[in-house]
């Protein structure tokens, strides 16, 4: 059944719309995040980290509050510049032991030594849909999606799909959960633990240390992730056709592909996008690769310039132009872009370039990837861009930067439209909706200064306008991003609509407001 | 103390002073008792007794500067609250305005509320998810809700 509104602007005002009542107080450095996927592959729930131990979780089908985990024993100090980020399409992934169809196989080992219980991964938190696995052949050259509706325990299930898979997968194929990782960063003095991750599918916590070798010294100020996940793209696209469709190669070398695209492309326009082999059926062992992009040429035959294939695609190789899985940080008054490789487990400051001015209280930053398709193609000299991070910078001013992904460069202080006193600083926090068709994805939500005041933010038009106001006076405003995405999907008419929720400042209370214009 | 006397010349059997025999330095002397008495009343002598009620009707020393220290100490509460009072009265009605506190108990008819500072419970629960915001529910599910099919 279709999803229609009726909405009349003047007439139907937005409103606030009071949820579940947390059963933690607000306080500083306590935050949001969710996982803004625009399809129901998206997990249905806003984590919510409260202090070094604890992981709340908020079901917003369900409208209920519970612990996802009591023990994260984050190593720091937590309070201000504490921060965390979901990274959907990052979940366990190995290698399949053992295959009995096209439909049911077994897992090698899950990560942190987990034991799930029979058919934990066949119902996602939240509804009845089970986590979505992508499963890969690199003997048979084929890559496929599916959902897993049944599974027995322990460390190496066996599990069930919806439906069978294109292709017998072999015991060699490569399996990956597309369940998402919620990373955390805790504030406080640089030490092994800082930096962790919930691993969602599995509730765990790693056993294995991440980096935290190139963090800050001393977190603290403010903090704020942006997650370039390749599962986030515009809002009117297909989850697993990138930001624009499956494109066939015509051509390759050990350091480049040429693909023919849908649109005709500028010189370097996906650069900072990564590159994946979806199929290849030519050089079967290409398949599942991903590379940073480092150069592409102009037209609607383009090369993209890569780092060294492991296996160089054929020319019949089918990919995907998907953001390109970097973890960035905003932190401690820096001017430094902190870059996680979730692969190399490393952290760098050398990745992208230093912003202008050092960041303050109130800072917040995205990736404005669910503007349209449509949109973007509109505009043939690409005034917009998706591989941009907007970010403003707090410490109580009104500046926006951009940082271009595509050169590597910053605008600093952007001219855009606002008012002289629309300043940032504590208590200032910002949500995308990256998910929202009726706007084009364009719009970033904000709140100043943990006042009763929002304004929208549009990525594409590069404005701020005024927002529904709270008619409830939050509490002391702390630092902390107290914002997050909640998201209605209808996969019967492919309408999306975002919601965006408040934990209120110093206070329990919790609100949200569809994005209804 | 001893008691002791000083003879007064005799006349007749003679009379006789009513002294107390104490002891200054190496001497024994009589030191004079006397009564405190009205300078023309016959009958006003001060008193010097142990009743058991005090009736009014007992002469005594006046002590005016005194009585005038304790009258002031008295008077001066009273006109703080003398000022108060008509402070806080209505200059028309004469009713006097008044800040209750009620800790405790049961207002039985209230006509008007002009300002409810705060109310955390009603009926027992939470009056901010009971009113407020199941008031914002009902106008979320009014003004939104209904606009989605």
């Amino acid at each position: 059944m279709t999803t229609t509104t009726t909405f009349k602007d003047v007439f139907d005002l937005p409103e606030w719309k009071p949820l579940a009542v947390q059963t933690v107080t607000n306080a500083v450095g306590m935050c949001n995040c969710s996982d803004m996927r625009n399809s129901e592959d998206r997990i249905p729930i806003i984590f919510y980290l409260t202090s070094a131990a604890n992981l709340y979780r908020y079901n917003y089908k369900n409208d209920g509050i519970s612990l996802a985990h009591n023990a994260l024993g984050l190593a720091g100090t937590f309070g201000a510049g504490a921060c965390s980020i979901v990274m959907p399409s990052r979940g366990p992934r190995g290698t399949l032991t053992a295959v009995a169809s096209a439909s049911k196989m077994t897992l090698s080992a899950l990560p942190n030594s987990a034991s799930i219980g029979i058919n934990q991964f066949a119902q996602r938190p939240g509804d009845d849909i089970g986590y979505k696995i992508r499963i890969y052949d690199k003997t048979i050259g084929k890559m496929d999606e599916k959902y897993i509706i049944a599974n027995t325990s322990g460390n190496t299930p066996t599990i069930t799909l919806d439906s069978a898979l294109s292709f017998t997968p072999t015991t060699s194929a490569n399996y990956e959960l597309l369940s998402g990782r919620v990373y955390m960063l805790n504030a406080g003095t640089n030490a092994a633990g800082i930096f962790k991750y919930f691993d969602i599918a599995t509730q765990t916590i790693n056993t294995t240390a991440l980096a935290n070798t190139n963090l800050p010294a001393t977190v603290g100020t403010d903090s704020c992730f942006v997650a370039l996940d390749e599962g986030y793209i515009p809002c009117d696209a297909t989850f697993s056709t990138g930001f624009f469709g499956q494109c066939t190669a015509s051509a390759s070398t050990t350091t480049s592909i040429t693909i023919t695209c849908p649109q005709t492309m500028l010189a370097s326009e996906l650069v900072g996008f990564q590159v994946r082999v979806i199929q290849d059926t030519g050089t079967v062992g290409a398949v599942g690769q991903r590379r940073k992009i480092t150069a592409s040429t102009a037209g609607t035959s383009v090369t993209l310039t890569v780092p060294t294939w492991t296996t160089q695609p054929s020319s019949t190789a089918v990919v995907v132009i998907e953001n390109n899985n970097d973890l960035v940080l905003f932190s401690s008054g820096s001017t430094n872009v902190y870059c996680y490789d979730q692969e190399a487990n490393t952290w760098a400051t050398a990745t992208y370039a230093a912003r202008g001015a050092a960041v303050g209280a109130g800072l917040m930053a995205f990736q404005p990837f669910g503007v349209s398709k449509a949109v973007y193609i509109s505009d043939p000299d690409r005034n917009f861009r998706y591989t941009t991070i907007h970010t403003f910078s707090g410490g109580g001013a009104t500046t926006l930067s951009i940082l271009n992904l595509h050169t590597n460069t910053w605008e600093n202080a952007v001219a855009y439209q606002t008012s002289a006193a629309n300043t940032f600083n504590t208590g200032s926090c910002l949500e995308y909706d990256a998910v929202s068709t009726n706007n084009a994805g364009r719009f970033a939500y904000i709140n100043q200064n943990a006042t009763t005041a929002f304004f929208r933010y549009n990525a594409h038009a590069r404005t701020i306008e005024e927002w529904t106001q709270l008619r409830y006076p939050q509490s002391t405003a702390t630092v902390g991003s107290r914002m997050a995405l909640a998201s209605y999907i209808d996969s019967s008419d492919g309408s999306k609509y975002g919601f965006l929720t408040l934990c209120l400042n110093s206070r329990t209370d919790m609100f949200q407001i569809l994005a209804q214009r | 103390m001893n008691d002791g006397i000083v003879q007064l010349n005799t006349d007749g059997v003679g009379k006789k002073v009513d002294t107390s025999e104490i002891t200054v330095g190496s001497n024994t002397v009589e030191r004079q008792r006397i009564n405190i008495s009205d300078p023309a009343n016959p009958d006003g002598h001060a008193a010097v007794e142990l009743p058991s009620t005090i009736t009014g009707a007992e002469y005594g020393v006046v002590i005016r500067g005194f009585l005038h220290d304790v009258a002031q100490v008295l008077k001066r509460p009273l006109d703080i609250m003398s000022r108060s009072l008509s402070l806080a009265a209505d200059p028309t009605s004469g009713r006097l305005r008044t800040l209750t506190d009620i800790n405790s108990g049961t207002l039985t008819t209230v006509s008007t509320v002009t300002t409810c500072t705060s109310l955390n419970q009603l009926a027992g629960y939470d009056a901010r998810q009971t009113m407020l915001y199941s008031l914002e529910r009902h106008n979320w599910n009014l003004n939104v809700r209904s606009r989605i099919t």
